[in-house]
């Protein structure tokens, strides 16, 4: 059954309700006189002598008196909700005040710039100098920032800048600045000439384009030309070409690492200085006071969603952790030593020598007092071409030199 | 005829008009509402048994125990076991 339709909502209930009772006199009088008011009265019981219901609190005075007009000996009962809540605090001016203080701050927070959000991919110190020299800057006031100017300075200082965006939204600044992009290299025709990288001795060569002018089995040095640009036209002239081709090289390396049987090393295992923040929408409030830093520690963080009673809401909670590094001394095992020197050479293999192929790697351990030193060399091949522009000179200026 | 006077008409002609709606739920004694739209004065009222007066006619309800759940211009919704509902023009 719902009929709620065709009644429509009393809007004054919302602050609160009163219960009454009444006793003797002409209860149908008093109910006509509440209708011909306006006034909404809920759950009306009858009983043999007397009468109860629910008003508003904003009309239970004048309910009481249509009643005594009307002879029914009216008295108040259980009182409820928001407008007794507040009147029960209306004695405690301290929370009054403190609410028109906090009114008043945040009134104040509004006419001042309380956060710079800054994007794009240009460093942010230089749009924060920038900003700066032109008066937008946090506490400055909203009213009279200069944001064209500071678009303006954002375009001309920042190179390659594309665009620049200065706009205030409330409190906050958002400053959005793009670079341009970089032209794509394009491959050109352009004549060229293909000479060696670095000292290698010739394994092998394709060339596409181009007179290769060494054999395999040769060695090279550095800019020893691999390949001519310059190529006959199978008569008394020459054609200039696009070179192209890869030559690959193989040479030698030596290279060396030394891990001693005892170190002190800095491991983050001590204390932890958690810093908790709470995150709505792209608004970061820090729930502690003073600032977040800790010397000496590794930072790392971690976001959880604030879940109330089952069900995600918009909040999160971040957690920064300083953990500080703590020295600890490490000793060694000759194995233990070894192993480390082998992942040692892993490391630098897969930094360095990751596009080389690797074709031997001959390894000399040797023993020390301290520790244990291991040499390596490493036969590398790879490819050595390196293509450079032809430049030609003018029969003028061959004849002045 | 002006506007104003067009639209006092048209007001007395919407008070004119009486919707009486009854909700029930497996018969009258297993419990009813009962809403009475432009209701103009209580003539009577008790426990079981009530008189409302709409514009030309007068309605009596009897039931027990019966509850004005809602009170006011807009409309009564009265609730109970609903013996029965008389119009009785006025």
């Amino acid at each position: 059954m719902n009929s709620e339709k065709n009644i429509p909502e009393n809007k004054s209930f919302y602050f609160g309700s009163v219960a009454f009772e009444g006793l003797g006199g002409y209860r149908e009088k008093m109910l006509s006189e509440l209708l011909d008011k306006g006034i909404y009265v809920r759950k009306i019981k009858f009983s043999d002598v007397g009468i109860s219901g629910e008003v508003s609190p904003l009309d239970y005075l004048q309910t009481a008196e249509i009643a005594r007009k009307n002879g029914v000996k009216i008295r108040s009962g259980k009182r409820r909700g928001l407008y007794f809540t507040l009147a029960r605090y209306r004695h405690r001016i301290g929370l009054y005040v403190g609410l028109l203080i906090f009114t008043l701050t945040l009134s104040l927070w509004q006419t001042r710039v309380q956060a710079i959000t800054i994007t794009g991919d240009v460093p942010q110190a230089q749009i924060v100098r920038i900003l700066e020299e032109c008066g937008i800057r946090r506490g400055a006031p909203t009213q009279s920032l200069q944001m064209s100017k500071a678009e303006h300075r954002l375009m001309l200082e920042i190179a390659d800048c594309a665009w620049a965006d200065v706009s205030c939204e409330g409190f906050r600044v958002n400053v959005h600045v793009e670079k341009g992009t970089d032209i794509p290299e394009m491959e050109t025709d352009e004549p060229r000439n293909i000479v060696a990288a670095r000292p290698a001795m010739i394994i092998s060569q394709i060339v596409r384009k181009g007179a290769s002018t060494v054999q395999n089995g040769s060695g090279v040095n550095t800019g020893d030309m691999l390949v001519s640009g310059i190529v006959p036209d199978g008569g008394e002239h020459f054609l200039t070409v696009h070179a192209d081709a890869e030559i690959i090289g193989e040479w030698s390396e030596t290279t060396e690492f030394f891990v001693p049987y005892r170190e002190t090393v800095s491991i983050a295992d001590g204390a932890k200085k958690t810093f908790k923040y709470l995150i709505l929408g792209d608004d970061v409030y820090p729930l502690f006071w003073g600032k977040a830093s800790a010397e000496n520690s590794v930072y790392s963080e971690e976001t959880r969603k604030v879940r109330l009673f089952g069900e995600d809401t918009p909040l999160k909670i971040k957690t920064g952790i300083y953990t500080a590094y703590s020295q600890k001394t490490v000793t060694r095992s000759p194995e233990a030593t070894a192993a480390e020197l082998q992942k040692q050479k892993e490391n630098y293999e897969h930094n360095f020598y990751s596009e080389l192929e690797i074709v031997d790697c001959e390894e000399k351990f040797f023993p020390e007092e301290e520790g244990i030193r291991l040499e390596l060399e490493y036969t590398l091949r790879g490819n050595i071409a390196k293509p450079v522009a032809i430049e030609f000179g003018s029969a003028n200026d061959h004849s002045d030199s | 005829m002006g506007i104003r006077e067009k639209l006092i008409e048209f007001e007395e002609l919407s008070q004119k008009k009486c919707t009486v709606t009854l909700v029930t739920d497996g018969g009258l004694r297993n419990g009813a509402e009962l809403c009475v739209e432009n209701c103009r004065c209580v003539k009577n009222c008790d426990d079981n048994f009530i008189v409302l007066s709409v514009f030309g006619m007068d309605i009596h309800v009897s039931g027990a125990p019966l509850v004005f759940e809602n009170f006011g211009i807009g409309g009564v919704k009265i609730t109970g076991k609903i013996h029965s509902l008389t119009f009785e023009e006025n």
